[in-house]
This record gives structure tokens, sequence and C-alpha cells, in this order.
């Protein structure tokens, strides 16, 4: 079920009604329940496969929590990380990594046939193995209790407001808000409104309706092409993988918002960053803080010197490119991110030796938050683009070729519509600081807001349904 | 600001400001709901057709024996109502008094089934002939549903279990049947869209159908490929149980379009056993590709010949039959 479906909307009147009369104890029941239905909707032979993995990690918690020597909690923690990483491996990486060992050997002159196999990557299996090895790991490190209730660990893996598309959720943070008795106050419904409403907006106004332009651009050979219409892929796409990533976390927020949850922001207005450390802290804020406390700090962190510092920034940047897809285009991409991390490091150490400051004016930031949304764009390139050859020929096209077309005046002017408001939108919301700046606005003015969301929902949607890109995750 | 000094708490939990707000924007969508009701027609010329509907329906009851030609663009840009008329009148001496045509756009089976029930079936005279015309596999059970035209325009909910073999079965679509049915907002938002971007965006029109074409791969069903997907007939069943009844005559034209397509193998077993006709006019003689004005419609010159030669067709057939 899509969050933008009739059929989703109609199941969580369902599910809300349900929660609003029952007790804590079969509130959690309903909602296990009900997020096993949402889940199996997508494909239920794809439930085992959870329960499976939540399974493993509820009873690896319990054993680590109650083991007593040192060396076997590892063990037993590495039966979790073995589990999880192996799911995770088979159904993302078996092909990838199958066909380029085949590849690889081939060029060497051994033939070996390894069987491609026609693997259907389950819905959310990135989101949610990662979430349930944060939980083994931070028992291991004694930062969160296991929990003895199966059904409520079950529903702290499976919750459906962000079981397949994030956030990811810590134990420490979402498990007790599952054990405890909660119902949503005056305060989360306003909060869950304004969430609900801007989340279809980004997702069904501005993400759906720049989705048609960008295959139209990354599907056509690039000698096709003129710079312009590029550029105008590549812009398209940056707001398109932001609209709807972004939409997917707000509708999860506001949903669980409803039911009386407190879910993680998400995102807090990306391209508006200046820096790459900057964005890392704006854009998909769960899956960096994962890497961080799970791979980045266990690898050294900052803790061993410059030249270390940088090499953990890389490594982590590159599994974190790796679990987005599994191609090269992927990979470079995290190495993209990790070269930008390490030479933003090294101006600000060459800052600090030499005393060179950036100017502080507000010209020089906002030139610095465009050229900062160029490199970000370079980016979405890697990511979008099918292959390297694709990538280098539509930077050069950029570089040479400055015919504007019909279809640079339609797509920019498309941009203008549908994105230029989102945006306006975002820098007040920086500006001001809070992050719930249209809901603490005047009455008059959030319905105003709203209403501009609703009409744009309702009336301007794409002609056809797109699907959510981090769904392939 | 660094993200990490952002705050995020509602400062002012007033429920009382919350329904207000709620409350007002109900008041305007309903608002724009109803001034959009009574507005519709302008919206389109295809939306204008689809008010004429109950009209033509009249006429045909009234002005009997009567003709109806049922179909979407392929058809109302394939039928010349003044050429068809004059040789089929000299053809036969009892001419029909009303030949008509309900053809809205991007239309197929459900909805012309829905069209026929709901509106032309209730009629005390049904017309004495039916002409429907098809590509692909519009006559199909797997050819796509427009759930909201279906619900907003053409069908009633007693009409949903007869298309249960069609798209219109998932829970979505039902789902969007019924939005489609309530709201015409919704309903008509891609001509609101197609309206507002056309005023707003530099070659709105000719990018998005380059766009649209690319995605649909030419703008017909290709997925409609018989040989490559197994169809199934079942609505097509009721609907010539339904046309032929009253003892209608029900004629399936195979429509002409620049783009060759196959007629479904299993569709000529399936109408073998019903009082249809098919006229195969994929190739009409006297058309070629100066006749169409795109991929798929005819254009004037086009209609003209298209119709005379299918009036003297059914004249040799001899579909007409006096009173």
């Amino acid at each position: 079920m899509l969050f933008n479906s009739f059929v989703f909307w109609f199941f969580l009147a369902i599910v809300l009604a349900l929660y609003r009369f029952l007790p804590h104890k079969y509130q959690n029941r309903m909602l296990l329940v009900a997020s096993y239905v949402f889940y199996g909707y997508w494909d239920y032979r794809f439930l085992s496969l959870i329960f499976a993995s939540t399974l493993i990690d509820y009873l690896v918690a319990n054993w680590i929590h109650d083991s007593r020597a040192q060396s076997r909690k590892r063990n037993i923690l590495l039966v979790s990380l073995v589990a999880n990483l192996g799911l995770l491996g088979f159904f993302k990486y078996y092909n990838f990594f199958s066909q380029e060992l085949a590849g690889m050997l081939a060029g060497i002159g051994i033939t070996l046939p390894l069987p491609v196999l026609n693997i259907v990557l389950p819905v959310g299996i990135s989101f949610y193995t990662f979430q349930t090895m944060s939980y083994t790991i931070d028992v291991y490190r004694g930062v969160t209790r296991p929990t003895r209730s199966f059904p409520d660990f079950a529903l702290y893996v499976s919750f459906f407001p962000q079981l397949v598309a994030g956030p990811i959720e810590r134990s420490n943070h979402l498990l007790p808000q599952i054990l405890r008795p909660r119902s949503a106050t005056t305060e989360q419904f306003i909060e869950g409104l304004y969430h609900i409403l801007f989340g279809l907006f980004k997702k069904v106004v501005v993400a759906d309706n720049m989705a048609p332009i960008v295959n139209h651009v990354f599907s056509r050979p690039v000698t096709e092409l003129t710079g312009p219409e590029i550029m105008l892929g590549i812009y398209a796409f940056a707001f398109q993988i932001y609209g709807d990533f972004s939409g997917y976390s707000s509708i999860a927020q506001g949903i669980a918002k409803w039911m009386g949850f407190d879910l993680s922001w998400n995102f807090k207005m990306p391209y508006l960053s200046s820096s790459p450390s900057e964005f890392w802290q704006r854009w998909h804020i769960t899956l960096s803080q994962w890497l961080r406390d799970y791979l980045y700090i266990p690898l050294g962190g900052n803790r061993g010197g410059p030249a270390n510092t940088q090499r953990n920034l890389m490594l982590t940047m590159l599994l974190g490119g790796l679990w987005h897809g599994a191609a090269w285009t992927f990979v470079i991409w995290g190495f993209y991110h990790g070269l930008l991390l390490m030479i933003y490091r090294l101006g600000e150490y060459v800052g600090s030796v030499t005393g060179i400051r950036q100017p502080s004016s507000r010209l020089f930031r906002i030139l610095n938050v465009v050229f900062f949304f160029h490199l970000i764009c370079i980016s979405w390139l890697l990511f979008r683009a099918e292959s390297m050859g694709q990538v280098w020929n539509m930077l050069t096209t950029v570089a040479t070729n400055h015919t504007v077309t019909d279809l640079t005046r339609y797509g920019f002017a498309m941009l203008l519509f549908f994105v230029a408001p989102f945006m306006v939108l975002e820098f007040w919301i920086e500006k001001s600081g809070d992050l719930l700046r249209v809901v603490n606005s005047h009455w008059l003015f959030r319905s105003a807001v709203y209403l501009y969301f609703a009409m744009m929902i309702w009336v301007f949607p794409p002609l056809a349904n797109q699907a959510f890109i981090y769904f392939q995750f | 600001m660094s993200p990490n000094n952002h705050t995020s708490r509602v400062s002012d939990p007033s429920l009382k400001y919350e329904l207000w707000v709620v409350l007002l924007l109900c008041c305007i969508l309903s608002i724009t709901e109803f001034g959009l009701r009574s507005a519709e027609a302008n919206l389109s010329g295809n939306l204008r057709h689809v008010n004429q509907i109950p009209d033509i329906a009249s006429k045909l009851n009234a002005d009997t024996p009567a003709v109806l030609f049922l179909g979407n663009s392929l058809t109302n840009n394939a039928i010349d109502l003044q050429a068809f008329n004059r040789p089929y009148s000299i053809l036969h001496g009892a001419a029909p008094r009303s030949v008509e045509k309900i053809t809205p756009d991007g239309t197929s089976l459900s909805d012309w089934f829905c069209i026929y029930r709901n509106f032309i079936g209730t009629q005390q005279n049904p017309p004495k002939v039916v002409i429907v015309g098809f590509a692909w596999a519009q006559l199909s059970d797997q050819y796509p549903v427009n759930s909201a035209r279906l619900g907003g325009l053409f069908c009633s909910l007693g009409d949903v279990p007869e298309l249960a073999h069609t798209g219109l079965a998932r829970y979505e679509n039902i789902l969007t049947f019924t939005v489609g049915a309530v709201s015409h907002v919704y309903l008509n938002r891609e001509a609101i869209r197609n309206r507002a971007l056309d005023l707003l965006i530099p070659s709105y029109r000719d990018v998005s159908q380059a766009i649209n074409a690319e995605s649909n791969q030419g703008g017909d069903d290709s997925a409609a490929i018989p040989g490559s997907r197994h169809y199934t007939y079942a609505t097509f069943r009721r609907f010539s149980e339904l046309v032929t009844r009253a003892g209608t005559r029900l004629v399936i034209m195979a429509m002409p379009v620049q783009n060759a397509y196959e007629v479904d193998p299993t569709f000529l077993t399936v109408i073998e056993r019903y009082d249809v006709t098919l006229i195969d006019l994929r190739h009409m003689p006297g058309l070629d590709a100066s006749q169409f004005k795109d991929p798929i419609h005819l254009n004037a010159l086009g209609r003209k010949i298209f119709s005379r030669t299918l009036a003297e067709i059914l004249d040799a057939q001899t579909v007409s039959r006096s009173d």
C-alpha cells in the first residue's frame, strides 16, 4: 500500500478507529497485526523474512542480556549480525557480486558459471535489518535493555508507518513508546496533520511531477540531449528524490503522531546546507546517525588522527553508498560524498591553521549554499544514471552544449511552478529556526498553507502514480 | 543555522483553532466542488459531449429507428455523421431517423458498458443498430480502466459487480471509483491540470504529449498485443447480451490506425457464439497516411472516406432492418 493510495487511507481509518477504543495492550497487538497486513499487502511471501529477522534478534538480545561473559555476548551478537547482513546480502547483493566476481575471473581466463538468481528485493529490507541490528548492538553495548515481550518487539521492528522507508528508529527511542501506555494529545494531532499534508504535498505534487521529466531525460541517448536539458533532468531528480523520500518520512511522522508516537526527524531542509557535514545532519538523518554510531565510531571515528579520520569517513560513505543499491554507481556516489567530506574537512583544517576565515556575509552564505547544492546535484547524477559512461557523457554535454529547447523551457517552468513554492517555504522555516513554523503561525495563515497543499494534492498530481524511490532500497 | 538548533514544539496546542482550520478547509473545498460542478462542461469539449449523453439518448429514443456509434476518439474522428447518412439513405431508402455518436475521449469497454446500461438501455426504444469502434485490446477485460471516470460520469455502484472481471475489481480502483463519484474536482483534475498548465507552462501540450507518448509507448496500449498476453472477454459477453436483448444489432469495427495491430483470435472465438458482426476496417481501401492527423486519428478527409465506405460495407452486410 502506497501512502498516496486510497486503499492505504481506508486501511488507516480502520486502524485509527480501532486504536482509539482499545486499551494499551490490545493497541499494540492490533498495530502488530495491522503492520503485518500492511507489509503483506506488498508481497505476503516476505512476511516470513521479517518474522525470521524479528525472532532471531529477539532471542539474540535476550541471550546477550542474560550472558555474563563478554566473549559469549560478542559471539551471540555475531549471530544477529550474520543473520541480518546475510539476509540483506543475499536479497540485495548476490547477483551484483556474483556477476562482478564472474566478470573479474573471466578477465584472467577463469570461467566460473555462478547462477544468476531471479531474486525479488523485499520492500524495506535495508531499513528493518538496520533497525533490528541497532537494537542488538545497543543491547550488547548496554545502552538499552531488551524487552521480554515478543509481540512488542515485533511491533518495534514492523511498525507500519516507518517499516518500508524509515525513519530508522533506535530502540531507546521507539521501544519505550511502544511499551508505555499512550494516547494522542492535541499537540500531536495538530503536528500530525501538518506532517501528513506536507508529506503528501512533497510526494504527490513535487516528487511525482518531477518524475516524468527525469525519466524522459535519463531514458534518452545522451546524444539526443542538450546541456540545459541534462541540467533540467538533474535538478528535477534532486527534487524528485528529496520530495519522495522526505514526503514519505513526513507522512510516517504524521501518522505516528496521530497514534501518540514520536518518530525521529529524518530531513531538515538539506538543500540549504553549505557543507557536506551539514548536509548529512539534514539529509536522511537517521541513516547518517546509524552509520556514525555503528560504523564510523567503531572504526575509530576522528580519534586516530587526520589520516585515520579521512579513511574512516571514506569507508563509511562507501558502505553508505552500497547500502543504497547493488551497483557501481552507488558505490561511486558514496565515494564522491566521502571525497566531499574529506575536501571540506581539509579546507577547515587549512583555515584553522592559516587563520583564513570564510566571509560571514549573507551573500557569501547564499553563494555557498547554491554552490554546495550543485555539488549535491552532481552526486544525484551519479545516483540516477545507469552507468558511469552516461554520467561522463552527460557532464561533457553540460559543459559543451548550451542549446535551450522547448523541453528546457517547459521543464524549468515546471520546476518554478511545483518546486519554487516548496523551497520558499523551506527557506522560511529555516530562517525561523522552527521546524513547526507553519503549525505555530496564525490559524488563518496556516489554513491558507493547508489549502494550498490540499488543492495541489487533489488537483495537480501527475497523470500516472509514481512509486516511492526509496522502496527499491 | 545549525540543524541541531532547530526547535520543534507546538507552541500553542489549541484544538479549537485547529478545528477552525479543518472547517475552513472543508468549506473552501466544498465551495470549489460545487463551483466546478456548475462550470464543468466548460472545462473541455469532451466534458461537454459527456454532458450531452442524456440528450443524445433521448433523441435516439424519440427518433426511432436509430443508429448509435459508441466508442472513443478513434470512432469520433472516424465518423462523419453527414457523410455516413447520405450514402446510407441512398442505398436503403428506409434511412434511420437518427444517427448519433457517443464517443467520450479515452474510454473503453467498461465505460461503454455503463453508458449503454445507464443511458441507452433504459430508454423505451433502444437503437436498432449499435456500432462500436475499437482497436488493440480495448474490448478485453485487461484493458486499463479509469476508475474515477467510471464512478463520476458513467457508472453507478450497481455496475461494479458487472465489471468485476476488469481492473475495477481491485480495492484501490473501487475506492477511486467512489472518490470519482463524490468529487468532481478529483474526477476532472486532469482537465483542470491541463488547462492551468497550458496557460502557465511554455510548450506544455507538445512536450507533455511527447513525454506521455514515450512512457505509454506510442499512445496505444502496447501491452494489448494479442499473443503477448492472455485476454479474457467476460465483460464483452455481458455487454453484447445487454445490447442485443431487445433486438438491437451489435456491430464491432476494428478501426484503422497507422501502426498495425492484430485482433485477438480469442476474441474472434467469443463473438462467433454471439449475434455480433465484426467488420475489419484496419486496412480500409482508400486510406493512407495522408488521411491521418496523428498516429491513430483520421483527419477530415479520412473521416469522410471512412464514413462513406463504412455505410457501403454495412449495406452489403444488410445490417439495417426495417421496422
